[in-house]
């Protein structure tokens, strides 16, 4: 009989140990999707009605790409599209950026949120059936290719999919959609990975 | 089902419901390249004049190289290219009206005269721009206040200082002082326009400082 | 007038501390949603868990609701709203790419950051990926200029594209988003059974 996994990632028998042991103590279970959902709808209202823009990821991490490379070969930098465009014209410092600082605060949030609700821990997610190594070996797989995506779409799930589907964008629905479609497609395949 | 009876999700979800309906008959803000003129605020600076901005002391601040503006001239390529105020820009009105360039720079239109900058002002401020400013006079004023300034030929002593200021700014923007008050500058063929060199730092980043990336 | 920003209301250097304290909100609300787990957010694939389905689209409509309601009565100029320039095929191909990296490696990249910083370690693993994989494409970009342009729209949005009403475009994509919360309900209920099912015959 495989043990049932609740949803915050604890077996029902861990649980039980730590409600008995410890009531308050141990991970805090997840809020209700909505009220998150709501929450974050809440926090992209305001990075609009503040700033004008939604949020996003992807960008910061070009941003760094783009500052490292020119630091390893400036002239190589310089004269590739992409980076340029990250990189600026040199007038001010291109990590002085609204995404990097945004992504810099996600962090901060993320760790806040673990930090109240026990969740910070030193693991890897994984399915019963895969180690460790296993995982992180695809983690850089699929995280390459996200890379890849993501410039190509011009964003990423939080940026395209969140920012982009809440004003109705064209292009970030057709992306929204194709992201599921592409995960929804290959799941069965990689399924030992988690199921 | 009473209302009671609802669970908060279903709840939630009948208030997105409701919003969502209420959405449908509200107006609808893309159709809006209409604005909301606040009439009064335009109009009491029209009143005050403290949207004008006179030649000399435009001339003063470029040649102290205060840069906190950006000098707009609106006139077509070929005239601009001619000759232009040192350290402006070139745009067409329809440019302006396009995207949101130089949104929250402080600006300062001019055109050969008044009536091209007065109308790009208007639009600007309707727009909801926040510091656009007229050169009063525009190129026209700037040719005979500065560039060509007309000296009389027996100058009064209180007023000599006052001449050779006039004289040395008038040199800086190489022009050349009319002396014998030369008024009609139409009909001068010895009047050359000073020569443009390479743009100006000004002049070279304010056009091609893209606004940043504003991606995800 | 909204946005803040664009009508001078504040500084570059002010907008850069508001951008840490609206991550702090995204971050801290992603990690509340359970998002720093990539088990959790892979389970949307496998139809366990939905929660990837009910907490984006619920903050899909959120902000939607916000942004169209103050545009429509005037408190923001919805022109002065950024969107991203629509190139259909590119953003297709990038989408399915993203997709399998994303039911592959298990984040996506603003969940690899919650789950950097709660200690996934697979997490830390992904988001040298992402940075892998941004070098890769940004390397070869220079070469497909042409392919990363086609099919280029311009700033496109739906009730454009399809003439219909803003207004009407909101209301229809709650309707399809609660309907969607209804589904997600009911399969979730579904598979819960069936796995209920199987662990009892086992």
């Amino acid at each position: 009989m495989s043990e049932e996994i609740q949803s915050n990632g604890q077996t029902a028998v861990q649980s039980d140990v730590a409600a008995i042991a410890s009531p308050v103590k141990g991970p805090q279970p997840y809020w209700n999707p909505y009220i998150a959902g709501i929450g974050l709808g809440i926090v992209l209202l305001l990075a609009y009605v503040i700033m004008g823009r939604g949020l996003g990821a992807s960008g910061a991490v070009n941003t760094v790409t783009s500052v490292a490379i020119d630091k390893i070969a400036h002239e190589h930098a310089q004269s590739n599209i992409v980076y340029k465009e990250y990189l600026g014209d040199g007038s001010y410092n291109p990590l002085k950026d609204w995404l990097v600082f945004e992504v810099l605060g996600v962090l901060a949030g993320g760790f806040l949120s673990g930090v109240f609700a026990r969740r910070i821990k030193f693991t890897t997610e994984r399915g019963p059936g895969t180690s460790s190594k296993t995982r992180w070996f695809f983690a850089i797989i699929g995280g390459t290719m996200m890379g890849i995506g993501a410039k190509l779409a011009a964003g990423c799930t939080s940026g395209q999919a969140l920012t982009g589907g809440s004003i109705l964008n064209v292009g970030s629905w057709a992306f929204m959609l194709c992201v599921f479609a592409g995960a929804y497609l290959l799941a069965y395949f990689v399924r030992r990975l988690w199921l | 089902m009473k209302l009671s009876n609802l669970s908060l999700n279903q709840k939630l979800g009948a208030i997105a419901i409701l919003l969502g309906l209420i959405a449908v008959f509200m107006p609808d803000p893309m159709k809006s390249n209409n604005i909301m003129l606040d009439t009064n605020l335009i109009g009491q600076k029209i009143n005050d004049e403290s949207s004008k901005i006179n030649v000399t002391n435009l001339a003063d601040n470029i040649i102290k190289g205060k840069t906190d503006f950006t000098l707009v001239d609106l006139s077509s390529a070929k005239v601009f290219n001619d000759y232009h105020i040192p350290s402006a820009v070139n745009f067409a009105i329809s440019e302006l009206n396009d995207d949101n360039i130089l949104r929250n720079q402080k600006i300062i239109l001019y055109a050969d005269d008044n009536l091209l900058a007065a109308q790009a002002w208007f639009l600007l401020k309707a727009k909801r721009y926040n510091s656009v400013y007229l050169l009063e006079g525009g190129l026209q004023a700037w040719k005979q206040q500065i560039l060509f300034p007309s000296i009389p030929d027996s100058i009064p002593a209180d007023k000599i200082s006052e001449y050779n200021r006039i004289i040395e700014v008038c040199k800086f923007f190489g022009g050349q002082p009319q002396q014998n008050g030369g008024n009609d500058l139409g009909a001068t063929p010895s009047l050359t326009m000073p020569k443009i060199s390479s743009p100006s730092a000004g002049a070279g980043s304010a056009k091609g400082k893209k606004p940043k990336k504003e991606g995800c | 007038m909204m946005p803040f920003y664009k009508f001078g209301l504040f500084g570059e250097e002010t907008s850069l501390i508001i951008a840490f304290i609206i991550g702090i909100g995204f971050g801290f609300f992603l990690e509340r949603a359970g998002f720093g787990s990539s088990r959790k957010l892979v389970a949307q694939f496998y139809l366990t868990d939905l929660a990837v389905f009910k907490v984006m689209f619920t903050g899909i409509i959120t902000a939607m609701l916000g942004v169209f309601f103050f545009s429509s009565i005037g408190w923001m100029d919805f022109s002065l709203v950024n969107i991203v320039p629509t190139r259909v095929i590119p953003q297709i191909i990038g989408g399915l790419i993203l997709g399998f990296g994303f039911v592959i490696g298990g984040y996506c990249p603003g969940t690899s950051a919650v789950a950097c910083s709660t200690g996934k370690i697979d997490g830390m693993f992904y988001l040298l990926g992402v940075f892998g994989g941004t070098f890769i494409i940004s390397e070869i970009m220079p070469y497909i200029q042409g392919f990363y342009n086609m099919t280029a729209m311009g700033k496109l949005t739906l009730p454009e594209l399809l003439n219909i009403p803003y207004g009407l475009l909101v209301f229809l994509v709650v309707l399809m988003a609660v309907g969607g919360f209804a589904g997600a309900t009911w399969v979730e209920k579904f598979m819960a059974k069936k796995g209920a099912v199987q662990n009892e015959a086992e």
